[in-house]
């Protein structure tokens, strides 16, 4: 094939990050179980699941809208 | 208590208003199956998700969920909190379904896994088993509907009356317009819902003397409720045999994922996600709250489901925001029931019905109403008789339902899947759901019952696979889509 040029469209690499991504959520939600269960179950302080289990939504509510704002939107 | 008549009229009002939407949307259907049970694949994001929210975020919300609060307390919280977490499926699946269903027209989620394993017999199996766990689930919401108006009423609204308004509801909306009639008059009942559970809290709350004084109270009179165990409700394996399949909600509930199919473009799914997600998280702090403040306000229940209903008539919340979270609970609650006969419909008419494909869509769109019609009848005929084995599979729905998740996660991750593993999956593992539950006693409390289906499912569906070939006819989703996903840095 020397000497001919092959016009080809370069195909878009799948976007990587995605098992980094996986990795938090599936950490996340086993600290959502794990955490109040185990860590906290003999908390003194009596808030302390109820504001474990807040920030674990915060933290989940990060983790979609990372997931969902890197798509490029448009057709 | 709430006065029957002045409940019957703001009810014949929030009916004139569901009209009203549903006549304009029914002028914008052009008679197609497409735009009759998924909208044309032309909703917007807003639309979309609010839609999304009121049929995922039911009645459940406000009744059981409040009433697992009011007796186990912050442990329902935590539950809530997972099911919530499972949203994040959508990041990688919403894509998916999406590209798919616009690719090859699908309309219902059980034919979309039937074609990727190119097998009518898969579709036919999750379909089936959809149906008999999602109609069971139909009777709780109307259960739900009679427990509420008859509730704050006090009798005043009997079961049989509640039922068979919330059937007519139901029943026209769904009727008249399909999927867009009821996706718009859920976004806008939706933010009744929420409004009203704002406002509704922020009464509550402050007839206990205000944020501080709430918490305070709460850690003084109640502090187990603010930790797990708790009371004793929210036990390890009790909140994992709960929160498990919750978890997978999103993909095992037709009536949620064909969802996906209504988008219009990747825009609108993302904003849909994003509407869904700010709705849910906000949403279950206020049904927590509520259940908190039950306690306080209305202790000493017996039925915990009655907490809501038991608060709404104690006088902390003034009488036009109980009313209005009255009409955002019947809402969510018809919401869900038509959602659910929608998707039934459209996996008769789609999956069941031989030869549809090849008929008109009018005849497509008269299947599906018969369908709903169906349903609605069955709902409310069970919620009526309160019949012991339509309240068992209820419960088992979120268990049974688990067996389509291998299949779908397959069809997009595994090319070696196979039509006879995703059959052996659905089916296998719908068998092991009804035996614990049903003939061995096994509880949905009891975390054997959600481990055993799924990894029986998830077992069947590698082993069949791998000891079988996929079929010629399957079609490579994997592939097929791999550019399209890359194009739009979907992960």
């Amino acid at each position: 094939m020397e000497g001919v040029t092959i016009n080809q469209t370069p195909k878009e690499r799948r976007p990587g990050g995605r098992a980094i991504w996986l990795a938090a959520v599936a950490v996340a939600v086993l600290a959502g179980v794990a955490v109040p269960y185990g860590l906290l179950a003999d908390s003194e302080y009596v808030m302390a699941v109820v504001l474990f289990w807040m920030f674990f939504g915060v933290v989940v509510v990060g983790l979609i809208v990372l997931g969902v704002m890197r798509w490029r939107a448009g057709v | 208590m709430i006065a029957p008549a002045l409940l019957w009229t703001v009810i014949a009002l929030f009916a004139a208003f569901g009209f009203f939407i549903a006549v304009r949307a029914a002028r914008s259907n052009t008679g197609t199956a497409g735009d009759y049970y998924i909208g044309g694949r032309d909703i917007g994001g807003m639309v979309a998700g609010l839609s999304y929210a009121a049929t995922t975020y039911s009645a459940f919300m406000l009744v059981v969920l409040t009433g697992l609060t009011y007796r186990g307390g912050i442990g329902a919280l935590g539950f809530e909190l997972i099911y919530f977490a499972g949203l994040s499926l959508l990041v990688i699946f919403a894509p998916r379904f999406w590209l798919v269903g616009k690719r090859w027209g699908f309309i219902s989620p059980a034919e979309m896994i039937g074609a990727r394993y190119g097998s009518r017999g898969v579709a036919r199996a999750m379909a089936g088993v959809s149906i008999v766990f999602l109609l069971p689930y139909c009777t709780t919401q109307m259960a739900g509907i009679g427990l509420l108006l008859s509730g704050v009423t006090g009798g005043g609204i009997s079961l049989f009356q509640a039922v068979a308004t919330g059937a007519a509801l139901a029943m026209f909306w769904a009727l008249l317009a399909g999927l867009r009639s009821v996706a718009w008059t859920d976004a806008a009942l939706s933010i009744v819902m929420f409004i009203s559970g704002l406002l509704a809290v922020g009464f509550a709350v402050s007839a206990l003397g205000g944020p501080a004084q709430f918490l305070s109270t709460l850690q003084k009179d109640h502090p187990d409720w603010l930790s797990v165990p708790g009371p004793g409700l929210w036990s390890f394996p009790t909140f994992l045999a709960l929160s498990f399949p919750w978890f997978f909600f999103t993909l095992s509930n037709p009536q949620v994922s064909q969802r996906l199919f209504i988008l219009r473009d990747f825009q609108a799914m993302r904003r849909m996600i994003l509407w869904v997600m700010g709705f849910g998280f906000l949403f279950t702090l206020i049904a927590v709250v509520w259940g908190l403040a039950a306690l306080q306000l209305a202790p000493d229940l017996e039925n915990t489901s009655m907490a809501t209903p038991a608060l709404l008539a104690s006088g902390a919340v003034p009488v036009w925001v109980a009313l209005l979270l009255i009409l955002g609970i019947l809402s969510a609650a018809i919401s869900t029931l038509d959602s659910i006969a929608l998707t039934i419909g459209a996996m008769i008419a789609r999956d069941f019905v031989r030869g549809v494909k090849a008929q008109s869509d009018a005849r497509q769109i008269l299947a599906g109403r018969l369908v709903i019609v169906a349903v609605v009848l069955f709902a409310s005929f069970f919620a009526l008789k309160q019949a012991a084995i339509v309240d068992q599979l209820a419960a088992l729905s979120a268990a049974g339902l688990l067996v389509s998740v291998p299949p779908i996660v397959g069809a997009f991750f595994w090319r070696r899947g196979t039509a006879a593993g995703a059959i052996a999956a659905i089916m296998g593992g719908a068998a092991v759901a009804v035996w614990l539950a049903i003939l061995q006693g096994i509880s949905v409390f009891d975390p054997l019952l959600p481990f055993a289906v799924g990894g029986t499912s998830l077992g069947l569906f590698v082993f069949i696979s791998l000891v079988t070939k996929p079929r010629a006819e399957a079609l490579d989703f994997k592939a097929e889509i791999a550019e399209q996903l890359a194009h739009h840095r979907a992960w």
